[in-house]
């Protein structure tokens, strides 16, 4: 009868210890979700993940509108004692759920018209607390009619409001759908009702299954 | 005996299987006996359950719009259209009236589940529930999304023109939600298409809108059935998705505001008897489907049987007769394990009733009284406070606390001398088959 070294028997005992680690290692590694922080790894802002309108478009598109509205003659020849803006409503005239950029999209152009420093900026949601105000700019569709236009002028000093809306195209072709999106903005002066500066941006989304 | 056992061992290995997976629908009983029973609390518990166990699963879509269904009942509108609308991004849809055969025939009987595939109904459905979960909650710019997304799927179905207007609750409810966000140009498109005039009563000078929806009955729900087709000189037994009615809802209902009768509501949208009509169109598609299942069980039936059979015995010997007994039994536990898939949207309801009228601004109290078989009736009571100028909604899900039994399954019937029956014989006949 061979007797057993015991030198072998430990090292059965580690190798199969080893790979029993290795495997629950192995198959806990592969379980789950993975996270990742956008300051660890910016690029993950990058790649789009819908067909929705996503925070790099609306950087994009806001750059190319404000881009164009400074350059504008309107800019050039605006009077230097900061006449008063609002935004009054970035309309959703697409089949997608994308009011929360929008209002985003909104809040971003607020700031962006303050950092000119040719703007008094009149806050929307000082707007929307008032309720008759926000029942009119609910209620608002292409035009901004007399009533609201005075209400604006008298009750909140406004001078200029920027109305805009979001529309699209949806096209299918097999297994591939693309969404064009056009951003238009429009700046009116509340007193004349003429429209003093309006631009549009467009988006295309794609997505293929 | 153990060669016997040796080549049926894999089919009965399936049928172990599949009998351990269980149905969907069976699983499903619990929550449609809760729901239907008027228990919202333990249906929205069994299916939070369900999804938690089960959150990437085949049926992870289904579960979520069964949930939504069950969230609305109880209004709690923000819950469901998030639901909703999360479902509709990656909804995946098939038209049984259209889509090739093969993929038809992999999807009904995938041995192992596949992901569920709405109907286009189904689809649409979605968008309706949604559209009603978003004017609940005063969203009228995301309502206006939804209401767009109905509209393109209408159009894009290309539906004839007296078809489109069997869906005049989807149209006339498509231009309240644009109306409501200011696209009147938009609005007038679906008033237009919807000819629902009742749905389009706009209010006067201090004057509020109420729009009273009732979703009445049990949308129709497909149940494994049961079909026979001779094929090779033996009955070919077929398992097929068939869509069973349930109850179509109350025959009459009332509406009453401050104690005033308005009158009934009208019948909008018979979305069961859309259903059936269009399982009609179906079923050809759907038994040719199921005939192509009908082919690789007969390759198994000759597999066995040729494992079973004594090529020096003559054909009737004790010993190939039971070799053609053993194959005729493999491709039975086969048909057993793989039976069709029957998952469909069964909360839905089998009818919507609705109107819109216009009052005087403050507060009202509105009724719907539902007339039960032999006079027995249910009221249902709200008070709506109405701004002038301003929208509410009334929705009332009548299912809920009406009952429930199991739909009922078809018999099985011979299909063989049927147009149908004949169309899937021809399917069977162009892959060679060597079975006698």
């Amino acid at each position: 009868m061979c007797a057993r070294s015991p030198w072998s028997s430990k090292v059965l005992g580690a190798l199969l210890l080893g790979c029993a680690a290795t495997v629950t290692a192995t198959a806990a590694a592969g379980c789950g979700p993975t996270f990742t922080r956008g300051s660890d790894d910016p690029s993950i802002d990058e790649p789009p993940m819908s067909t929705r309108l996503d925070r790099k478009d609306l950087d994009i598109a806001l750059e190319q509108w404000i881009t164009g509205f400074q350059a504008s003659p309107f800019m050039v020849t605006l009077p230097r004692d900061k006449p008063s803006i609002a935004i009054l409503k970035i309309a959703n005239d697409t089949s997608e759920h994308i009011g929360g950029a929008l209002d985003n999209l909104l809040s971003e152009m607020e700031t962006k018209l303050v950092d000119t420093g040719a703007w008094t900026v009149v806050d929307n949601s000082r707007l929307a607390t008032d309720a008759n105000m926000a029942e009119r700019l609910r209620q608002l569709g292409d035009t901004v009619d007399i009533e609201t236009r005075v209400a604006l002028g008298k009750e909140y000093g406004i001078h200029y409001f920027v109305l805009g809306r979001v529309g699209e195209t949806t096209e299918e072709v097999g297994d591939t759908r693309r969404v064009q999106y056009y951003l238009f903005l429009r700046v009116t002066d509340v007193a004349t009702n003429v429209i003093r500066y309006q631009d549009q941006v467009d988006i295309t989304k794609q997505v293929e299954d | 005996m153990l060669r016997a056992l040796s080549h049926l061992a894999p089919p009965l290995l399936l049928l172990v299987t599949a009998a351990c997976r269980g149905t969907y629908e069976a699983r499903f009983d619990e929550v449609q006996r809760a729901y239907y029973s008027g228990d919202l609390e333990q249906a929205e518990d069994l299916l939070r359950s369900r999804i938690r166990h089960e959150d990437d699963g085949a049926d992870a879509d289904l579960l979520r719009l069964e949930l939504a269904q069950v969230l609305q009942a109880g209004e709690h509108y923000a819950e469901a259209s998030a639901l909703l609308e999360g479902v509709d991004d990656r909804l995946l849809v098939i038209d049984y009236s259209d889509a090739p055969i093969d993929e038809m025939s992999r999807l009904l009987y995938a041995p192992d589940r596949a992901r569920w595939h709405a109907t286009p109904p189904e689809r649409l459905m979605l968008n309706v529930q949604n559209m009603l979960n978003f004017l609940g909650q005063g969203e009228w710019e995301e309502a206006a999304v939804e209401a767009r997304r109905a509209r393109l799927q209408l159009l894009r179905q290309s539906v004839p023109a007296d078809d489109r207007y069997a869906s005049r609750f989807v149209w006339g409810l498509a231009g309240i939600c644009l109306e409501l966000a200011g696209a009147e140009g938009e609005a007038q498109d679906c008033y237009r298409d919807a000819q629902a005039p009742e749905l389009e009563r706009r209010p006067g000078p201090d004057e509020g809108s109420l729009l009273v929806v009732v979703q009445d009955g049990q949308a129709p729900v497909r149940v494994p059935a049961l079909a026979y087709l001779w094929a090779w000189g033996a009955p070919r037994r077929l398992q097929l998705p068939a869509l069973a009615p349930r109850t179509h809802g109350s025959p009459r209902v009332e509406l009453l505001v401050d104690g005033a009768s308005v009158g009934p509501l009208p019948e909008l949208l018979d979305y069961g008897g859309q259903s059936l009509r269009r399982y009609d169109d179906e079923f050809p598609r759907l038994l040719a489907a199921a005939a192509l299942q009908a082919v690789p069980r007969a390759y198994i039936a000759d597999f066995v049987e040729r494992g079973l059979s004594d090529h020096d015995e003559p054909t009737g010997s004790p010993q190939n007769t039971w070799a053609r007994f053993g194959g005729f039994v493999a491709g039975e536990l086969v048909a057993e394990a793989l039976p069709a898939d029957t998952r469909c949207w069964t909360l839905l309801p089998a009818s919507v009733r609705a109107t819109r009228i216009s009052l005087p601004a403050g507060t009202h109290t509105v009724a719907v009284t539902l007339s039960g078989p032999a006079g027995a009736g249910r009221r249902s009571e709200w008070s709506v406070q109405l701004d002038a100028g301003g929208f509410a909604l009334v929705q009332l899900t009548a299912a809920v606390g009406a009952g429930w039994s199991h739909a009922v399954t078809p018999l099985a019937r011979d299909l063989t001398a049927t147009p149908a029956g004949q169309q899937a014989l021809e399917l069977l006949r162009q892959p060679p088959v060597s079975t006698p």
